[in-house]
């Protein structure tokens, strides 16, 4: 029964010898071997080399010496990090035989801490998507309802967390793939400031948005991992050369005079009325708690998804073009000459979704409509941009909903704009590059339904204290039955 | 009547940065004579999650190139992408710079065959990376990439050029500034100087010109001036016989000595440009631009006034001797050695060039290096050994490892400077010529010189060579009067 405790209750169980990180991994696999079949979460598990590590972490505690704050503890990373030696897909085919050659800066930081990667889990198609249905490799379920999406794009990140078989993970949010998700299933999900945790060795979607950041069951879980992946990295050039502190320092629950700001903008048509209950509940707590609640307008919000939708598929267009069957992946069986190569293996190598935005990216990038799309989308970014900065010299947090609504059927017919409109609440954080924190603040329908607390850029101190201060308060962290 | 015609010829010219290492990765630059493939790493052949991270080297060098083609440096400048695909670009885009480029704004002054200085325009330098190079054998292709990602500046010219020889001199000069930064061999037979020309042709006089034709693949200075003229040729043509000259890329092809079509209008290539999300800004302080000014090399011209006025030598030889840096560097250490600037410049100017144009190698594979000249300068210069010997001396030492002094001591061609020996010699000369001893003593005053120089020669042969003239007059002349 170890897979219920939180990262932060197991690395003290480990420290203080009730358990050994040998039992861990044998418990949480044990967990997995239960639970995989029906949620899906995982694309590769590595039980032999973390049953390996986890003997060496017990040595370490054997000859008695001190423990790293997450040494031992297992995780599982999203399957679009590159590790040495292991197969790292994207969920695509055209890496469906991609086997790492270096390890992602995160990756190594995880390893370095004495983190025990225990596998790699389930997304959308280079992480384009909010089902985790436009994987190549499998459909991963909701954790709640067997008959629902996790969500996406790390949806494998958020349904392992959730399900009860790992404590942490790790995923990418280019326009609310971590926060999303985790709304979904019921857990902590932040996406850091861009450019505080390095990109290098995460395949990229859209540069200018993506950024990896932590998922767990508790803000402290989280921002123990966070602690551990952020900072300034020399191999990613975007990566901001600034402190990072310990962020597990300052949760004291206290929001005592905090300043939340609340957005009109966002409190719109499309909310589900459910949801909105639930954040107006999670506003009036916030209010009991001592906080001061600012109404605040953000007059952009309503460009930000076309904003996204031009921006994104505009740098993946390009970033995806890596993928052509020539160096490594997957290359069509038969071709005639290397026009034909590549037509096939992108072809044959992609899904309908890749292909939708790569066809996008390519169309508003082109010579005659480079000005009215991409160029025009980078000046609404800055207006979005600077909404934020305005807001943030009045208020320390804002509060949003996470999502318009819960977790929907797999079955669900949506159209893909129906889906993109799913990311509205999430999706201005990427363009201003600030970090927004995801919290379970109530269930609708026995679904979990989470609220947003968004930052100033490199901020998540406050994100993360009033996150916690409300977990300790109002939350009672749950692992539903599977 | 047909009209006259005129042309208007600008140049791309790409330079390979000589840094340690590629531009956005720490695989070494160093790969002429590695094994395909071997200075390759995720980053450099594309890997999914690599990112690009700039060499700092590669900006101070770029920028060393803008002071030496007289560029405004942009304090603040990007990258952008530059999508298309093609097997040996590993990312299927490149990274360049697009609307914003580091330097603009120079320019580089040719001289007419008239003798007028003429300023060509630089337009723009940007930097860019380089891409692999697909080899095919047969059915097959291979790419090796250990060139890929390898620094390049590309030097664009304004359409300032008018025919294949202001080009020629153009694309000289530009080469000469940047061997003087020292921050590329800029060899086109290596292929780290390389150039593509934009060419039309228009009714002289007329105010716009012709349609343009890109000709890339120039890998030689001949190459280019040939391609150039060709182009014109075929241009010209075209247009009397009734054509149109089509916008389209073309390819030298040095064999046939012809362009041919590579790609047209129509098949012209929409390379997306966006910013590089992966790189941020490129920001030039001043303090980098002051330390790059202080480590700048003398400029040629600079060397040639300060060889004008330190050295007292001709402005056409101080303009020889700095025609590259690696002479210019030469010659100042002959002097260095020999103390005697005017008779450097001169060995230099007459045995050295010459040698190397017969042997057709550079100042760098002379042999004689320069502390081994300056010897054999400063023998002539005490007068250890007359001019004559000490050009057998350098004969000798080309292939020979003795120091010059040496030689000359194992050789015996040291002057004889021992009065009682030449007197010996010039007591049998003038006893052997009675004929011109009798001649020089009823000879007037201006017939006389001419007398003693016969009386003299046959001393010096007598010698060998090896008597000190001056002496050998000397007591000549004591023993005549
Ligand atoms: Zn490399």
């Amino acid at each position: 029964m170890l897979y219920k405790h939180t990262a932060t209750e197991l690395s003290a169980m480990l420290k203080a010898k009730k358990i050994t990180t040998v039992e861990l991994i044998n418990d949480i696999f044990d967990r997995i071997e239960k639970t995989e079949t029906e949620l899906g979460s995982f694309t590769l598990l590595k039980k032999e080399s973390a049953l390996e590590e986890a003997k060496k972490v017990d040595e370490k505690i054997a000859r008695g010496e001190e423990l790293l704050p997450l040494e031992g503890i297992p995780i599982a990373i999203k399957d679009n990090m590159v590790s040495k030696g292991d197969l790292t897909t994207s969920a695509s085919k055209i890496l469906s035989n991609y086997e790492g050659i270096y390890d992602a800066t995160v990756v190594k930081r995880l390893k370095d801490a004495g983190a025990i990667i225990i596998g790699k889990t389930n997304m959308d198609e280079f992480a384009m998507g909010s089902t985790t249905k436009s994987s190549y490799i499998k459909e991963s379920k909701n954790p709640w309802d067997l008959e629902r999406t996790p969500g996406g794009s790390s949806g494998g990140s958020a349904s392992s967390v959730g399900g009860g078989q790992v404590p942490l993970s790790l995923g990418s949010d280019t326009g609310g793939s971590i926060r999303q998700p985790a709304a979904f299933c019921g857990i902590v999900g932040l996406k850091p400031t861009y450019g505080r945790v390095s990109r290098y060795g995460l395949m990229a979607f859209a540069s200018s948005l993506d950024q990896i950041g932590p998922m767990g069951r508790s803000v402290e879980d989280v921002a123990a991992l966070f602690n551990v992946i952020g900072g300034y990295d020399e191999m990613d050039a975007t990566s901001m050369e600034l402190e990072m502190p310990d962020f597990t320092m300052n949760l004291d629950g206290n929001v005592k005079g905090m300043k939340i700001g609340i957005p009109k903008e966002y409190f719109i048509d499309g909310l589900n009325p459910e949801i909105k209950k639930v954040t107006e509940e999670a506003i009036e707590n916030f209010r009991k708690l001592g906080a001061e609640i600012v109404p605040i307008s953000l007059p952009n919000t309503e460009f930000a998804p076309a904003t996204y939708y031009i921006i994104a598929p505009a740098e993946a267009s390009s970033n995806l073009a890596r993928f052509d069957g020539v160096r490594y992946g997957y290359r069509a069986s038969s071709y005639d000459g290397i026009e034909d190569m590549y037509i096939k293996t992108r072809s044959e190598g992609f899904g309908s979704e890749v292909k939708r935005r790569i066809m996008i990216g390519t169309y508003v990038l082109s010579a005659g409509y480079y000005d009215a799309y991409y160029k025009k989308a980078q000046k609404v970014r800055r207006l979005i941009k600077n909404d934020f900065e305005k807001a943030f010299n009045e208020v320390d947090v804002i509060l949003t909903p996470a999502t318009p609504g819960t977790s929907f059927k797999l079955t669900d017919k949506k159209t893909p704009v129906e889906l993109y409109l799913e990311d509205i609440f999430t999706i201005p954080a990427n363009l201003s590059g600030i970090p927004g924190l995801v919290i379970p603040a109530g269930k609708v329908d026995n679904l979990p339904v989470g609220i947003q607390l968004l930052g100033k850029a490199f901020d998540e101190a406050t994100i993360l204290k009033a996150g916690d201060a409300y977990e300790k308060a109002y939350t009672k962290m749950e692992i539903p039955k599977l | 009547m047909a009209r006259e015609w005129e042309s208007v010829i600008g140049l791309e010219i790409h330079c390979q940065l000589d840094t340690k290492t590629k531009v956005w990765c720490g695989c070494s630059s160093d790969y002429d004579n590695s094994p395909e493939n071997t200075h390759t790493c995720p980053i450099c052949l594309g890997h999914p999650g690599a990112l690009p991270k700039l060499n700092k080297k590669v900006l101070d060098y770029a920028i060393k190139a803008g002071f030496a083609l007289n560029c405004d440096i942009n304090k603040e400048s990007k990258f952008d992408r530059k999508n298309y695909f093609y097997p040996d670009t590993p990312k299927n885009y490149q990274i360049t710079q697009f609307d914003h480029p580091y330097a603009e704004g120079g320019h580089i002054d040719i001289k007419l065959s008239n003798g007028d200085d003429k300023r060509i325009g630089v337009t723009r330098i940007h930097i860019e990376e380089d891409a692999g190079k697909s080899i095919h054998a047969g059915e097959e292709s291979f790419i090796n990439f250990n060139r890929a990602s390898m620094p390049l500046i590309e030097i664009v010219s304004e359409p300032d050029m008018r025919n294949s020889e202001e080009a020629y001199q153009y694309l000289n000069l530009v080469r000469d500034a940047l061997k003087y930064t020292k921050i590329s061999d800029v060899s086109m037979e290596l292929g780290s100087l390389r150039c593509d020309a934009n060419i039309s042709v228009m009714h002289k006089g007329a105010k716009e010109f012709g349609t343009r034709v890109e000709v890339k693949n120039l890998n030689s200075f001949k190459g280019v001036a040939r391609a150039i003229d060709y182009e014109i040729s075929r241009q010209i043509e075209e247009i009397e016989n009734g054509g149109e000259i089509n916008q389209e890329t073309r390819l030298w092809d040095e064999e046939s000595q012809v362009t041919r079509v590579m790609r047209s209008k129509e098949e012209a290539m929409d390379y997306r440009f966006f910013p590089e999300p992966d790189l941020v800004r490129i920001v030039i302080t001043d303090e980098q631009l002051e330390r790059l000014e202080e480590e700048m090399p003398e400029s040629k011209i600079a060397k040639m006034t300060r060889f004008v006025t330190d050295y007292k030598i001709s402005e056409n030889d101080a303009e020889t001797l700095s025609s590259s840096i690696e002479l210019a560097d030469y010659f100042e250490k002959v002097v260095i050695s020999s103390t005697n600037p005017k008779l450097s410049c001169n060995w230099i100017l007459t045995e050295v060039l010459r040698v190397l144009k017969d042997n057709n190698k550079t100042i760098e594979e002379f042999s004689i290096n320069s502390e081994e000249l300056g010897e054999i300068i400063k023998l002539i210069d005490k007068g250890a050994i007359s001019s004559k010997i000490a050009k057998k001396l350098f004969e000798i030492k080309l292939n020979d490892e003795r120091s010059p002094m040496k030689i000359v001591e194992e050789e015996k061609m040291a002057q004889v400077a021992d009065t009682s020996e030449i007197e010996k010699m010039v007591v049998e000369v003038v006893a052997n010529n009675p004929k011109l001893v009798e001649d020089y003593k009823v000879a007037d005053e201006g017939r006389k010189p001419r007398v003693i120089k016969g009386l003299m020669g046959q001393v010096m042969k007598a010698s060998k060579g090896k008597a000190n003239p001056k002496m050998v007059m000397d007591i000549l002349t004591e023993k005549l009067s």
